[in-house]
């Protein structure tokens, strides 16, 4: 029982190690601090291991991973106090205490993309940290993983036509949280 | 101001409306809209200047999204945590193992009553000291022996009972309800 238990840890190992970096992608742009991810991607791998034996083998495993980071999450954020958010619409507050401008991208001028991202990265996690997590779920999978609607909805738990709505609510979300810093 | 109502006077097919369309156009820029539903929002945006920004904003957006670093953790949180799951696994069974262990318990301990009371089931008890000699025996003592027994020990069942040295079995009762002894 034990080698065939260490013969799996084996397995399950070369699997995580095989899709870690979308693992912990999801898992970042979930929680929005590497701290907080690490935890749940933690967490997430001992309830993915326990469940292992159940894991057919020829699937997605990283798609497996995120159904139950999907539940993890979601238990997570229902147990917490809510955290601070801090409001995209007005300034920033520099050590001095004055209140600077926020950077504005614009994406119509092309900017370089590798620095409009580094610019976009923390108000980007700020307006989705916003986001109900449900709605936060669907549009990380969809927009930053890239996954279509069927396989979103695979994962969510929720048919199509949600999947759909709930990144269209996302998204508009997301476009009014960041109109002090993208110019469309 | 944006249209929230329109229809074509004089023509059978109303142009969709704003807000029916505007919900449409997340799955308009990711191509996932049936071919009926690209026809309706491809006529609605023809004549919609507003529409046709939203889907700037909307593909803006998801360009915003797409393009977001990638964080990435150190290579220790995958050493450490790979190794506190391996060393759960060499701690514990698998939850399958439990299940497994639990069964067979159960099924031990099951094995282990059918035993104890199949024992007890064949246990001889005299109903009459050995000096005495019955010839007849009314059944329904038999039934209050039973009782009484049941009463002292609920596991212990009695098919056979020996009377004065001999053995009576439910076969042995007569036709009058009496209980020969041979």
């Amino acid at each position: 029982m034990l080698f065939r238990r260490e013969n799996s840890a084996d397995r399950f190992e070369s699997l995580v190690r095989e899709h870690q970096r979308p693992i912990y992608r999801v898992a970042y742009r979930l929680c929005g601090s590497a701290e907080e991810a690490e935890d749940l991607v933690q967490e997430t791998l001992i309830e993915a291991f326990e469940s292992f034996p159940r894991f057919r083998e020829g699937t997605h495993f990283d798609r497996w991973v995120f159904r139950i980071m999907r539940n993890t999450f979601i238990d997570g954020v229902r147990r917490k106090p809510r955290a601070h958010i801090e409001s995209l619409d007005t300034g920033i507050l520099d050590k001095s205490g004055e209140m600077l401008a926020r950077e504005i991208v614009d994406l119509a001028s092309a900017p370089d993309t590798e620095m409009m991202a580094r610019t976009l990265d923390e108000p980007v996690q700020n307006a989705l940290d916003t986001l109900p997590p449900e709605f936060k779920l669907v549009v990380v999978l969809a927009d930053i993983e890239g996954m279509s609607y069927e396989e979103v909805s695979r994962v969510a738990g929720c048919p199509v036509g949600t999947v759909r709505s709930r990144l269209h609510r996302g998204r508009a979300i997301l476009k009014d949280k960041l109109k002090n810093y993208v110019r469309f | 101001m944006r249209r929230l109502f329109s229809t074509r006077i004089g023509t059978r097919n109303p142009i969709m409306l704003c807000e029916r369309c505007n919900s449409r156009l997340s799955a308009y820029v990711d191509g996932t809209l049936t071919s009926a539903e690209l026809r309706q929002v491809n006529a609605h945006l023809a004549s919609c200047r507003r529409c046709r920004e939203d889907v700037q904003e909307i593909q803006a957006i998801r360009r915003v999204l797409r393009s977001m670093p990638e964080h990435e953790a150190p290579a220790a949180f995958w050493d450490d945590t790979l190794r506190m799951i391996r060393s759960r696994a060499r701690r514990k069974p698998a939850p399958f193992a439990y299940a497994r262990i639990a069964g067979t318990a159960v099924a031990a301990l099951a094995l282990a009553i059918i035993l104890f009371v199949n024992s007890a089931d064949r246990q001889v008890i005299d109903v009459a000291p050995a000096h005495e000699r019955l010839l007849t025996i009314n059944p329904l003592s038999l039934v209050s022996l039973h009782a009484r027994e049941r009463g002292r020990s609920p596991l212990v069942d009695i098919a056979k009972v020996r009377i004065a040295g001999s053995e009576a079995e439910a076969g042995d009762l007569a036709d009058d309800g009496r209980f020969d002894v041979k």
